[in-house]
Order: C-alpha cells, then sequence, then structure tokens
C-alpha cells in the first residue's frame, strides 16, 4: 500500500503529464498561442504609450513657472505622475492578497492537490505570474514618473526599474505573507488603506506646494539595492512555495477564478463580487429591529423596505462609504492645479461622479443577480426600478452638492453652480441603476470576430449601459465647464436630461408572456 | 491543542487512525456539540444528522480545509496537516466538489491520480475501475459532455484509484442511481473487510446498515455513537 517517495514524481512533473494530455484535447493550437502573445504585447505596448506620452505632457517645459512658485493652492504637475504610480502599486498589491498570489484553479485544487508530490515545483509556474505583472505595472508607472519629471533617459530607466522591482518585492510579500492569514490580512488593508490615501495626499501636497523632488543619480544605488532585496525575497518565498495551506490555494484559486469569469463574461458586477466578497463579515453582532419602518403607513412600507435595504447595504459595506468620500477627491485634485484644464476637469468631474454612484447602488446590483428581496415584496417591476433609484438620488445630491461648491470656489456663482449639482444627481444616479440592471452578453449567440478575440453580439451596448446615462446626463455641467459659469439655459438643459436619465433608468422592456397570458414587466 | 500532555496509560495503547477528542467544528463558532470518536482501521465510520447539523463541516475539518474551533484531531498520532506528503498518501477524499480539468478526458482523470500516486500498473486499475463505476462508454469523453451523476462517478473512482488508508466521503450517495448506490454500499463492505476505513457523511439508511461498524448522530442538542442498526433507525426516524 505504501509507496515510496522516489516512485512518486514530482510536482513539476505532474504538471508536464497534465500539460501534455490536456494538448491533445485542447481546441486552441499554436496559432492560437501566437494570437493570444500577439494581443498581450498590443495590450502592453497600447498602455505603455498612453502613459508615457501623457506623463511627457507633464514634463516641466522651458518659460514654464518654476516649480514650487505657484501661489496658493496648487499641485504641481508632476505629482499627476507620481500619485498614480503609487495607486496603481497600492492597488496591485490589493489585488494581489486578494486573488493570490498563489492560488490554483478549482481543478488544480481538486485533482493535485491531494497528490502525494512535492510543492514546491508543482506551485513555482503559479507563483511567478504576479511578479510578472508586477514587472509591468512598476516598470511602466516608474518611466511615467522620470519622464513627468524631466529626467534624463539614463534616470527615466532607473525610476523605471526601481519601480518594478518596488512591486515585485511588495508581490513577493504578498506571497510571503500568505502562510499567514492575518499578516496577509493586514497586507490588503494597507493597500486598500494606500490607494485611499493617495487622493488625500495629492490635497496635502496641493495645499502644501510642494514640489516633486528632483531626481538624483541616488536611484542608480537605490535601483540596485531594491533588486538585491527582491532576489533575497524571492529565494526565500521559493523554499516556503510547499509551506502554504491546501486551503489557502483553494480559497485564492475560487476568487482568482470567479474575478478570470467575470472579466471573460464582460460583466464588472461580478469582478466587484469577486474582489469583494471575502472581505465582508458573514454575521453581525445583532440585527436591527428597523422600528422606522413600523411608522411609516403601511401602504408604503414595501418602498420604505426597499429604500432602507438599500441604505443598509451601503452602510454596511464601508468600502462603498470609501469610494463614494475618494471620488468625491479626484476633481478636487484636478481643480487644485494652478490653471485647472477644462478637459482634465470635465472627464474627471464625470468619472468620480460615475464611480460614487456606482457605490450608491449595490442594491440594485444584488437584486440583477439574485432579486429575492424584489420578488418578495407585492411591487412591481416599474416601482422597484424606481425606488431603486431614491437612495442613490439622495446620496448622490449630497455627494454633487459638496462637489458643486468646490467647483463654485474656483468659478464663482456659488448658487447657479450648486443648483446644476442638485439637477445633475439623479442623472448620476439613474446612470448606476441603469448599469446594474444591465443584461449579460449572449454567449450563446454566434461570436463577432474582432482584432482583439471574438466578442458576443451586442456586448457594446451592453457595457456602455449606464455610462452612456452618466455621460448624457452630465452634458450641460461638461458645457458649464466649458463656459466657466452656469446659465439658465444649461439649467433647463439639465433639468431635460436629468428626466430623460431617470426615465430610461425605470424603463423595463416588455416580454411577452406565456400563451394566455397577459404580457409581464420584464 | 497537540501541547495537551497525554496521560502515562496512553502510551501502551494502539495509537488509533483517526482520533477525533471533544473536536468543535465550525466558522468560527461551533456549529454543533463536540464530537469525540476513535476511527480505527477496518471500520466504517457514518456520520448523519440533519440538514445544517454539521456534518460536512465536520468532514472538512477532519481533511484540514477549516481550523478546529476546539479539541484535538490527530491522524496516527500526528496533527492534521495537509502540507505532510503522509498525510496526503493516506487521505482519501471525495467532499462532492465538482471541478475537472476540462481538456483531460475521464481515463486521463484517473490516470492522473495514479501516476500522482506511484501506482504502478496504472492502466489496469484505471479500466478495471472504469468498468466497475460505469463509465467505459464514458472514457474517453471530456467532463462538460458527463451527466451530472457521472461526474460524481469519476470523482468516487478517484477515491479507488490510489493507495490509501483512509477515506472520507461527503454524502457519497448523491447523484446515484440506486445501483450504483448498491455497488458503492458493496465496495465499502469490501474496503472493511480487507482492514480498509472509511469516515463518511449520509443520509442513505441501507448504507449504513450493510456498510458501517458505527454511526455517529449529530444532533442540537448532543452527539451520540450508535451501532449500525440504531443508526439506520435514527435516518429513518428522526431524518
Amino acid at each position: 500500500m505504501t509507496v515510496l517517495e522516489e516512485d512518486l514524481p514530482t510536482g513539476r512533473q505532474v504538471r508536464r503529464w497534465t500539460r501534455h494530455r490536456s494538448r491533445h484535447h485542447a481546441e486552441a493550437g499554436i496559432s492560437a498561442l501566437l494570437g493570444d502573445i500577439y494581443t498581450a504585447f498590443l495590450s502592453i505596448a497600447i498602455t505603455a504609450s498612453m502613459v508615457l506620452s501623457l506623463a511627457s505632457t507633464l514634463a516641466p517645459k522651458d518659460g514654464s513657472p518654476a516649480r514650487g512658485a505657484i501661489e496658493g493652492p496648487g499641485l504641481d504637475p508632476g505629482w499627476l505622475a507620481v500619485l498614480p504610480a503609487l495607486a496603481a502599486t497600492a492597488a496591485l498589491v490589493g489585488l494581489v492578497a486578494r486573488l493570490g498570489p498563489l492560488a490554483l484553479s478549482a481543478a488544480e485544487s481538486a485533482w493535485w492537490l491531494p497528490l502525494p508530490t512535492e510543492r514546491r515545483t508543482l506551485l513555482r509556474p503559479t507563483a511567478y505570474r504576479w511578479p510578472g505583472v508586477a514587472v509591468l505595472v512598476g516598470g511602466i508607472g516608474g518611466c511615467g514618473v522620470g519622464l513627468a519629471l524631466g529626467a534624463r533617459p539614463a534616470l527615466v530607466a532607473a525610476v523605471a526599474v526601481l519601480g518594478a522591482a518596488t512591486n515585485v518585492a511588495l508581490v513577493v510579500v504578498a506571497g510571503l505573507t500568505q502562510t499567514r492569514p492575518r499578516l496577509h490580512r493586514s497586507l490588503r488593508l494597507g493597500a486598500d488603506l494606500g490607494l485611499a490615501v493617495v487622493p488625500v495626499v495629492g490635497l496635502l501636497l496641493a495645499f502644501g506646494g510642494w514640489a516633486p523632488p528632483p531626481l538624483s543619480e541616488l536611484l542608480f544605488g537605490g535601483s540596485g539595492l531594491v533588486i538585491i532585496v527582491v532576489i533575497v525575497l524571492t529565494v526565500i518565498w521559493d523554499g516556503r512555495l510547499a509551506k502554504v495551506p491546501g486551503v489557502s490555494l483553494r480559497s485564492q484559486g475560487a476568487a482568482a477564478d470567479e474575478a478570470l469569469v467575470a472579466v471573460l463574461s464582460l460583466d464588472p458586477r461580478g469582478l466587484g463580487r469577486a474582489l469583494a466578497a471575502r472581505a465582508e463579515p458573514s454575521r453581525r453582532k445583532r440585527s436591527l429591529t428597523m422600528f422606522w419602518l413600523a411608522r411609516v403607513p403601511p401602504g408604503r412600507r414595501p418602498e420604505a423596505a426597499l429604500i432602507t435595504s438599500d441604505l443598509l447595504l451601503f452602510l454596511r459595506t464601508p468600502r462603498h462609504v470609501v469610494q463614494v468620500v475618494l471620488a468625491g477627491c479626484l476633481p478636487v485634485l484636478v481643480l487644485a492645479t494652478p490653471k485647472p484644464n477644462v478637459a482634465a476637469l470635465a472627464i474627471t468631474f464625470v468619472a468620480a461622479a460615475y464611480i460614487a454612484a456606482l457605490a450608491t447602488a449595490e442594491g440594485a446590483r444584488r437584486a440583477q443577480v439574485n432579486p429575492a428581496l424584489d420578488a418578495a415584496l407585492p411591487l412591481d417591476q416599474h416601482e422597484v426600478r424606481r425606488f431603486r433609484l431614491v437612495f442613490p438620488s439622495v446620496l448622490m445630491l449630497l455627494w454633487a452638492m459638496v462637489e458643486t461648491a468646490l467647483l463654485a470656489w474656483r468659478y464663482g456663482d456659488p448658487g447657479g453652480w450648486v443648483l446644476l449639482g442638485v439637477l445633475v444627481a439623479p442623472a448620476w444616479a439613474a446612470a448606476a441603476v441603469r448599469a446594474a440592471y444591465r443584461p449579460l452578453p449572449d454567449f450563446s449567440a454566434p461570436q463577432i470576430y474582432t482584432p482583439m478575440g471574438g466578442l458576443p453580439p451586442g456586448v457594446s451596448g451592453i457595457v456602455t449601459q449606464g455610462p452612456d446615462v452618466a455621460l448624457i446626463g452630465s452634458v450641460p455641467l461638461i458645457v458649464a465647464l466649458i463656459l466657466g459659469k452656469v446659465s439658465t439655459p444649461v439649467l433647463l438643459l439639465q433639468v431635460v436630461l436629468t428626466f430623460l436619465a431617470v426615465t430610461l433608468a425605470s424603463w423595463l422592456r416588455q416580454r411577452p408572456g406565456p400563451p394566455g397570458t397577459t404580457s409581464a414587466p420584464g | 491543542m497537540s501541547k495537551k500532555r497525554r496521560p502515562a496509560v496512553e502510551k501502551d495503547r494502539p495509537i488509533p487512525l483517526l482520533l477525533i477528542d471533544g473536536l468543535q467544528v465550525g466558522y468560527g463558532l461551533p456549529v454543533c456539540p463536540p464530537v469525540t470518536v476513535n476511527v480505527e482501521p477496518g471500520t466504517v465510520v457514518a456520520v448523519v444528522g440533519a440538514n445544517g447539523s454539521g456534518k460536512s463541516t465536520l468532514l472538512r475539518t477532519v481533511v484540514g480545509l477549516l481550523p478546529p474551533v476546539k479539541g484535538r484531531l490527530e491522524l496516527l498520532g500526528k496533527p492534521i496537516d495537509d502540507r505532510s506528503r503522509v498525510f496526503r498518501a493516506d487521505l482519501a477524499v471525495e467532499l462532492g466538489d465538482d471541478a475537472f480539468f476540462p481538456t483531460l478526458t475521464v481515463r486521463e482523470h484517473l490516470m492522473l491520480i495514479c501516476y500522482g500516486h506511484g501506482v504502478a500498473d496504472s492502466g489496469a486499475v484505471t479500466s478495471a475501475l472504469l468498468e466497475d463505476f460505469g463509465l467505459t462508454e464514458r472514457s474517453e469523453a471530456l467532463p462538460a459532455a458527463l451527466s451530472s451523476g457521472q461526474r460524481r462517478r469519476l470523482l468516487l473512482a478517484g477515491v479507488f484509484a490510489r493507495p490509501r488508508r483512509l477515506i472520507i466521503l461527503d454524502e457519497p450517495e448523491q447523484r446515484l442511481d440506486s445501483s450504483m448506490r448498491d455497488d458503492l454500499t458493496e465496495r465499502l463492505v469490501e474496503e472493511r473487510e480487507a482492514g480498509g476505513t472509511v469516515l463518511m457523511a449520509t443520509h442513505d439508511p441501507q448504507m449504513v446498515r450493510r456498510a458501517a461498524t458505527s454511526v455517529v448522530v449529530i444532533s442540537d442538542h448532543d452527539v451520540r455513537v450508535l451501532d449500525a442498526d440504531g443508526g439506520a433507525d435514527v435516518i429513518l426516524r428522526e431524518l
């Protein structure tokens, strides 16, 4: 019954065996592999060129005012490359701590983990995926920082190497903490905190008027030092790969699988759930009595229950509260630059509003997946949609009032701007609710072939359902930003567009019911 | 738990294959009363109880997928640790996790287990198991082409494709037709008679009556250990 250890295959051999056998039945051949590599390189090249060209435009030009010489609040444009690079690092570490770095798919966990083979070589290829991503994120971010600060090419390269090595070091640290759940959780929270702190730091830098320090030759030594640290950490990590318990490999793999399926299904809602589910507590200390529902007239209690559920879901998901607050910081960062660029301000404002609105519509998103509450209440689907708009609208109203008051700080006319904010808020809420109820792409239909691979028909319409309303609803605000003032026609246009947005969000496609029945709202 | 000093008299006792002593299982908080049972070689221990009573949680704790809330849990005198190769070589587990490599056939899944466990005559072992579990005609099929019951048969066949000291099964009768349930029951009896050991959660009174040597009944208030007939009666009367 007992098998000698020498008779057992190594982890690497088990991997090879599986890969070799799989190749016989895999539909994709070498051409598909080359296609994937081509697509990956193309994506990286496009991303890198976009970041680098943007960073180049931030570099100080001859004749431009000297850094630190600007009076009043002013964010040095150099920070606009440093801050996103730091945010990207924090986001990467947060992602790595949620999805790994060591993780096995459900099939790998079920069929490989019970084998008595040694696990180090089994896990090694998995271990080096995330450091590869870290090299790209850190390298591109570092390169952007170097260019934005106007460094010479050698220093730009040094910053890129430093960025890549630092990101790899952080990923390896995440790997080392995987055997210690508390430390791993702390790292994830630290990364989330780091991401949250970036806009706040930006505001402090803006109001402090600090310029980024000039890049010096010390960066060469610093890069070398970090590379040595990375090598040492990697060697330690490699030696500890076999010490990661199977339960951690399974749970991280389940999260990674879920996230991958969401990405491949073009389902951002699913991606959010995959990244968040394991961070939420499974129980609360006590249940609320919800006494206030008893004070609502009986005929209105279903609506009140629906709004209460949205409110409680928001308050009990701290990341959504943080998301709303941080989204509010983004336009302020642009407003705090010496001469706010109108295009950058408009894009940031609309994007931030949409990000904040998305955080308020979690109830609708969950209802789209599992409409248990909607079905349990005596409300028809039209009413459900309308009342799902209430909580996001109220919260976005508060958000928009604060943000437009800040616009008034730079552009004057507080009454006009705040009134515009009040009018635009329901449109943003409507955009989030519309996005929440969008259908999934029909992957069973014939695919449309594109240079980026096959896509299901109608995917562009589905993906843009939500952002379209946010954009159209924001047109008067964008016009006001371009003009630098709020006029009566702009306000009237906002009223019309907000009405349209709310109508679109609460509109339901009529589906024919079974024969002999009246058509039911779908 | 393993740091607790053992009484001197235990030195003379044979170490049980699986020792479960005052074990509380759950997700931070216990989901059932403490369980105490020694699983000896050549026995089939059935765990029965209502839905949500903690049977699956107990099994998941025994195989190391959940940390114990409290109590002592040892396999051959050593704490449960799935990182140990010896632990993985000793324990054959099937908890109904329906996951397969999409590009490996039914036969290749079984061959992977044989290969990974160093089984000498993997071809013959695989063919025999495919025959026994009614999968011969589907042996070259990919998992996506299998029915739910066929996938369960493949998972169960995997348990018997490899050397093992202890088999752990979670409701193995689920998704099987009555004929395959009977075959599985007979296989468990053969396993027991050959000196093998099984710990399983089940709702099947026939399987309990025929194969089990003892039954752990988990309820909200207590945990009882009964003989096979007593356990089968509990399933029929109370569950």
